[in-house]
């Protein structure tokens, strides 16, 4: 399993959403932390330098976009998914302005999160 | 005896046994501080080593060895003629000089138990002159009083000469500076000239600081903020133009302080937590960190210089806010705020009467609270329009404030105030390369916090590693049972990519530490 042994941060402040991915990639062998808003994210990064952090954009406090501004004022290589409700070309392309590797509309279908997940993991351990 | 050169001579509080000169005359006695100054003054006379009595050894024993050759009785050869006269222990004529040793000299003095005379060395291999004249130098440094000369006298001369431009007197008219900053487009200010931070030695490479460097650093941020709380009351005085001259020397110190150990200066200077000098530790604070993110923006010298003024004078408009409104525990009402809000006006209004400031001070002054997406007072103007040293002093203050105990909250660690900063710039209150900057000589585990690490160790921050902010250079305090070291061991985190941070602490929260405020440096 190539998410084995892989630690992943899943930020979302909906719970519902954060758990049902955590079980997820649990179930693939990763180990999950999560975060409840961007603030919270960029502090679990930071503490326990996971291998990729999956983000929401709508978040209160400090919102998803501002969460992946300042995580790669210190981190510019890690991975981060982003994962909105809000699909549309602006958000997407904003994201990944402020430094998102992938975007991913929400709901994600879990064989496309997976795939995506697993090559932005093997794209990090060729960087 | 033990001969020790010169150049292992090594700063110490306290010796555990005498330093001789090779006269014979102490240069130093057991529980003295051997300083930088002295190993300094040491090498001014041109001596190479000096010695030390082994643990039995008795002083008189050491200082006859040092300047006395000896010689067996048994290579006595009558007939042989004295260079010197020979006196016995008690000073008693034995033989004159020039006299030819009889036989029987020898026989007579080891029926009297004695088995070996001594010699005298000759004067100019004993150095008398030299020994005396050390001593009279190591005790005018040790009547010296404090140390508080960080760098030679050479740079304080050319950090007290630096050269700055006048601010125009208009620019602390709040209404005529805000009708010129609304008259520009963009307001820059580039580095010019020799970037300062060429001047800063890289303390990662020197080892542990010593003693005395240690003592000299406490003893000038001891000094600077009495000139602070000068420079302060001076500024509450009212009355007519004047110069404060002490303006000119905490900005040398601070600069001084970079130069010589810029980790030592954010250790003493940056985090002083007081809650009842607030306003005099905090104008110390912004003094330290913004010289600090300044030198690595590569601004040179005089602007470095001007930095420093802007930075200390920055919060002296909140004199002229009522305490009670300044430490109130609620939320303060808009009235309240809007106090707050006038308080740049206050400032450029008290330093209108002080001579002798940069042109960058008012805009510091005024626009310190500004934030790079308008959300900011007293205007409300965004990044561009920001003097880049206001940014700066911006950024200083609220890290500054952060990790001091206000009255409405308590202090928060270092890790906390630098994590605000990084998400400031996130929301795009703050601009990100100058907390960058920061991040760069400070690391997002700021220089002096302590830390847990994944190996269950506790370790403080002594050098931020400006290739990755997560992995500083540190001082491991604990096994990983959290049983305190004798001696904090160095180790760079770059080099061990195995080991990573997991938790920031405040200080109480690491057990059984010394309270040695340098603790690890």
């Amino acid at each position: 399993m190539k998410l084995e042994g892989k630690k992943i941060l899943v930020a979302d402040d909906e719970k519902r959403v954060a758990e049902l991915l955590s079980i997820f990639l649990t179930s693939k062998g990763a180990e999950v932390i999560t975060a409840i808003d961007g603030a919270d994210a960029f502090r679990q990064a930071t503490l326990h330098n996971p291998d990729l952090i999956m983000l929401d954009l709508n978040m209160p406090g400090t919102n998803g976009m501002e969460a992946i501004r300042s995580l790669r004022m210190t981190m510019s290589d890690k991975p981060i998914l982003v994962l909105t409700g809000y699909c549309t070309a602006e958000t997407f392309e904003s994201a990944l302005e402020a430094g998102a590797t992938v975007c991913m509309g929400k709901p994600p279908k879990l064989a496309e999160l997976t795939e995506v997940v697993e090559r932005l993991l093997a794209g990090a351990a060729d960087a | 005896m033990r001969e020790i050169t010169v150049s292992q001579l090594k700063p110490s509080e306290s010796l555990p046994s005498a330093l001789l000169h090779k006269s014979g005359i102490p240069v130093l006695h057991p529980g003295d501080a051997l300083t930088e100054a002295m190993i300094a003054a040491i090498k001014d006379e041109g001596v190479e080593s000096l010695f030390q009595p082994e643990a039995e050894e008795r002083l008189d024993d050491l200082r006859r060895q040092l300047t006395h050759v000896s010689m067996e009785i048994g290579e006595l050869k009558p007939g042989d003629k004295l260079a010197r006269t020979v006196y016995d222990d008690e000073g008693h004529l034995l033989l004159e000089a020039g006299a030819a040793i009889p036989k029987s000299f020898a026989d007579s003095l080891s029926k009297r138990g004695i088995s070996k005379i001594f010699f005298r060395k000759p004067e100019e291999e004993v150095g008398t002159k030299i020994g005396r004249k050390l001593r009279s130098n190591i005790e005018g440094i040790m009547n010296a009083g404090p140390e508080t000369q960080l760098v030679d006298r050479e740079t304080l001369d050319v950090l007290k000469s630096v050269e700055i431009k006048e601010a125009e007197e208009a620019d602390f008219d709040a209404l005529k500076l805000e009708a010129k900053i609304n008259a520009m487009a963009a307001i820059d200010c580039e580095p010019t000239g020799e970037p300062f931070d060429k001047l800063i030695r890289d303390t990662r490479k020197c080892g542990p600081a010593s003693e005395s460097e240690k003592n000299a650093f406490s003893n000038v941020i001891e000094e600077s903020l009495a000139d602070l709380r000068d420079i302060y009351k001076a500024l509450g005085n009212g009355g007519g133009r004047k110069s404060i001259p002490q303006v000119d020397k905490v900005a040398n110190s601070a600069m001084a302080g970079l130069i010589r150990n810029r980790e030592l200066l954010m250790l003493c200077g940056a985090t002083r937590d007081s809650a009842e000098d607030y306003l005099i530790s905090h104008a110390l604070a912004m003094t330290v960190i913004s010289v600090n993110v300044g030198s690595g923006l590569k601004y040179d010298m005089s602007q470095i210089k001007s930095l420093a003024y802007g930075a200390m004078l920055a919060g002296v408009g909140l004199t002229k806010v009522p305490p009670e409104v300044l430490d109130k525990k609620e939320k303060l009402t808009p009235r309240e705020f809007a106090e707050i809000r006038r308080s740049p006006a206050y400032g450029l209004d008290i330093l209108q009467k002080v001579t002798h400031l940069p042109g960058e001070v008012p805009y510091i002054v005024y626009q310190c609270h500004e934030r790079a997406n308008g959300t900011g007072y007293p205007c409300g103007k965004k990044d561009v329009v920001i003097h880049p040293f206001a940014k700066i002093v911006g950024v200083a203050d609220i890290y500054s404030s952060v990790c001091s105990s206000r009255p409405y909250r308590e202090a928060k660690t270092q890790y906390e105030a630098m994590e605000q900063l990084v998400l400031m710039c996130g929301k795009r209150q703050l601009n990100a390369d100058i907390v960058r900057a920061f991040l760069k000589t400070n690391s997002m585990f700021p220089v002096g916090s302590f830390l847990r690490l994944n190996d269950n160790r506790f370790a403080r921050v002594i050098a931020a590693n400006p290739k990755d902010y997560m992995r500083p250079m540190v001082g491991i305090l604990s096994d990983a049972r959290g049983t305190p070291l004798p001696n904090p061991e160095r180790l760079d985190m770059a080099e061990h990519k195995e080991l990573s941070v997991t938790q920031a602490l405040a200080r109480k929260d690491v057990p059984g530490i010394s309270d040695d405020p340098m603790l690890g440096f």
